[in-house]
């Protein structure tokens, strides 16, 4: 089983950059995968209960805030867009451009923590908690933790960023780039559907 | 290098011990797994403590007994996660410390539940908080767990050795689980069911199913590296 997933992973260098049958480890694969299933599970909970109530359901969407959720939806999309920079020019070995579009990229996730933080707020003075009913405790619940995914993003990409400081570094770290990019494309993906589903599905 | 072999045999013992003491004495006697709603009523809860009394002390006993051979299991993985680490083994030591944690904390619930049983004459609500009081001391703190794998998970991930201690794939599974198990600090928030109360689909099937899966999931990784090495007769590595 292993030496079927080594040479997977083995790299094929030639010429300038390097190339994989794959982009990053297959163990990134399998843990986007497995946490993709667990936010499945989410989507799919929130369905049925949507379901067994619809108008608290309704009730509890016409409160959110489409625009600050939208707002951060077209954060994330930036952010992606300056992740896949990032680990395209992690190939080329360009380490200043490297290091500019990581660093745009936590600067969008943190944008995003602070809409969170605003649109949090606002529902907690207005008195929405999580205990409130079962529409809030799937909000803050599913939210609360794709945000803990983003806080989890922005320490990997400080990592990558900090530990990172000659070509050399970099090039050892390509492949854990590519493994914090496709994360990062995740925790995007994921916030789409949630966006969707809670703020926009009637 | 520390000879693996017989420290694995240990490890699998001390996991069946585990498995046997903690799922029999939890699931098949006292009757406690899976988790009771936390919307009974007092009665409800004053019934199922008077009618299994006996069964329901016999059962926490054994799992209690269950929880400690989790940590040879736990010890024993940091012994293989030091030889990867140069210098003070930082990650090995907090791994063993939180599996300390995390036995403490699945074991002492069982006391709290065999008070509430031991005189079950007493006043109901005493019997009630006694149960709340377990069943939050038990599905709450599962940090110390999401600590333990995150710290195999970064010793894996650092493991550049031909034959690592622990396969990359499942460093990362492990990482998984780690997040599989994080919601957990929300079961005091909801006192009726739902997936976020302490029988809820994730707070107790997902982060108490997704450890199991990943343990039994290492042993057979670890049972067919031994049988790869018995036939390649290798030295050393195993």
């Amino acid at each position: 089983m292993m030496s079927a997933m080594d040479i997977g992973a083995e790299k094929a260098s030639g010429g300038e950059g390097i190339t994989y049958r794959y982009p990053a480890e297959l163990g990134v694969w399998l843990f986007v995968f497995a946490d993709m299933c667990i936010f499945a599970m989410y989507f799919a909970v929130f369905v049925w209960e949507k379901n067994l109530n619809p108008a608290m359901f309704t009730e509890g969407q016409a409160s959110l805030s489409t625009q600050l959720g939208g707002l951060n939806t077209v954060v994330l999309l930036i952010s992606s867009y300056f992740a896949a920079k990032a680990v395209h020019s992690a190939r080329l070995f360009n380490i200043e451009v490297y290091k500019r579009f990581i660093k745009l990229t936590m600067f969008c996730g943190l944008i995003f923590l602070c809409v969170k933080f605003v649109e949090y707020s606002d529902k907690f003075s207005a008195g929405f908690d999580i205990a409130t009913n079962a529409f809030y405790r799937n909000y803050f619940a599913f939210t609360g933790f794709h945000m803990l995914h983003v806080i989890f993003g922005l320490s990997f990409l400080a990592w990558l960023l900090f530990s990172v400081k000659t070509v050399e570094q970099l090039k050892e770290k390509t492949q854990a780039i590519e493994g914090a990019g496709l994360y990062w494309h995740m925790v995007d993906l994921l916030w789409v559907v949630l966006f969707s589903l809670l703020y926009l599905v009637p | 290098m520390t000879e693996r072999k017989p420290l694995i045999i240990v490890a699998v013992v001390s996991m069946l011990m585990t498995t046997i003491l903690y799922a029999g004495g939890m699931f098949y006697i006292s009757g406690f797994l899976p988790p009771p709603s936390p919307g009974l009523s007092q009665l409800e809860v004053v019934g199922f403590y008077q009618q299994n009394h006996t069964a329901i002390i016999a059962g926490l006993t054994m799992a209690f007994v269950g929880t400690g051979f989790m940590l040879p299991l736990c010890v024993i993985g940091s012994v293989f996660m030091a030889e990867v680490e140069e210098g003070f083994p930082y990650f090995s030591v907090m791994q063993a410390l939180s599996a300390l944690a995390t036995v403490i904390f699945t074991a002492l619930p069982n006391f709290i539940w065999m008070t509430a049983a031991f005189r079950v004459d007493r006043s109901p609500e005493l019997i009630t908080m006694l149960h709340d009081l377990g069943w939050i001391m038990w599905a709450t703190p599962s940090w110390g767990f999401a600590f333990q794998l995150i710290c195999v998970a970064v010793v894996g991930l650092k493991d550049k050795r031909p034959k690592p201690f622990i396969s990359r794939w499942m460093s990362y599974l492990a990482l998984w689980v780690a997040v599989g198990v994080a919601p957990t600090p929300l079961v005091p928030f909801f006192i009726e069911a739902g997936p976020f109360a302490w029988n809820g689909l994730f707070t107790f099937w997902v982060a108490f199913f997704s450890p199991i899966f990943w343990i039994a999931l290492l042993f057979v990784v670890i049972a067919n590296d031994i049988r790869a090495g018995q036939q390649e007769t290798v030295t050393g590595s195993i």
